[in-house]
């Protein structure tokens, strides 16, 4: 049986929330439906692009250890509910 | 979503039972991807680290008194906190510029950038800065997917689950979301280069 794609297939399929299954029938339609390899190279060129420049940040060491002290002071339980 | 030995439910179990490092963990496991997403709403690491620590505060108070809601999933609870908080900041300070969300579901649907910080101006040129802004002109709703699955690497079933529409809303959203990135990094001349950014 044929399976038939969508664009918002291709988001599932760059995004890595398709089963194995399904991917594979994906790839294996991407190598002749023109239109939807030229759909996919365009998705995946943007995805790729926020992916590399993704800006991502981390704490300072003092915050974290506020937090994980603040953790250690606090009794299980001891909190009013 | 990146798979851990130990999932986050079983740290959450041990740190519920006593174990400090059970928490220790989880912090170090996730403290980059709430840090960031608050980052990118308040644009100051100060302030950003401030609302990080009152975050925890509130996931440690949660979990330790025993109102922890064992359904729900740990990180997109404690991303929702600290999205909630970082809105509550804009609040307090007035320097939120529009009408909170009526239902309170859908706060990317308002959310806006704070003015630009000296530290961010110097570094206007790189371009993080640039695809900050580019991903800043994208339309409310395309812009909040985005964001949730790329900085708080929600699944587009979290995401549809949080703003309430449904999986194939989130899936165009984003699709469109990328077609228009393009667009405007072209327009920008920022080129996709294949082997610098393969598959």
């Amino acid at each position: 049986m044929i399976q038939i794609f969508t664009p918002n297939d291709l988001i599932r399929y760059i995004y890595d929330e398709m089963t194995e299954v399904e991917a594979h029938k994906l790839e294996e339609t991407l190598l002749f439906d023109e239109e939807l390899s030229e759909a996919y190279q365009q998705l995946n060129g943007a995805f790729n692009q926020v992916t590399a420049k993704k800006y991502a940040c981390d704490p300072s060491d003092r915050a974290v250890n506020n937090i994980l002290n603040y953790s250690k002071s606090i009794d299980l339980h001891a909190i009013d509910k | 979503m990146k798979k851990y030995s130990v999932s986050d439910s079983k740290l959450v179990a041990l740190y519920k039972a006593g174990s400090e490092e059970a928490f220790e963990q989880l912090v170090n496991r996730h403290k980059a991807k709430i840090y960031t997403a608050i980052y990118l709403i308040v644009k100051d690491r100060y302030t950003a680290e401030d609302l990080l620590q009152e975050t925890f505060v509130k996931v440690v108070n949660t979990i330790k008194s025993g109102r922890y809601n064992e359904e729900g999933k740990f990180l997109p609870w404690v991303m929702r906190i600290g999205h909630n908080l970082s809105i509550d900041y804009f609040r307090k300070t007035r320097r939120y510029p529009t009408v909170i969300m009526e239902d309170g579901a859908n706060v990317f649907n308002t959310l806006n950038f704070s003015e630009d910080s000296a530290e961010s101006v110097q570094i206007r040129k790189d371009t993080h800065t640039l695809l900050k802004e580019l991903i800043r002109e994208l339309p409310d709703a395309q812009r909040e997917v985005l964001i949730m699955r790329h900085y708080m690497e929600l699944s587009f079933k979290e995401i549809a689950d949080s703003t309430g529409v449904s999986i194939n809303t989130a899936l165009g959203r984003m699709r469109y979301a990328l077609i228009n990135l393009r667009k405007m990094m072209e327009k920008n001349n920022i080129a996709y280069d294949p082997n610098i950014y393969p598959k």
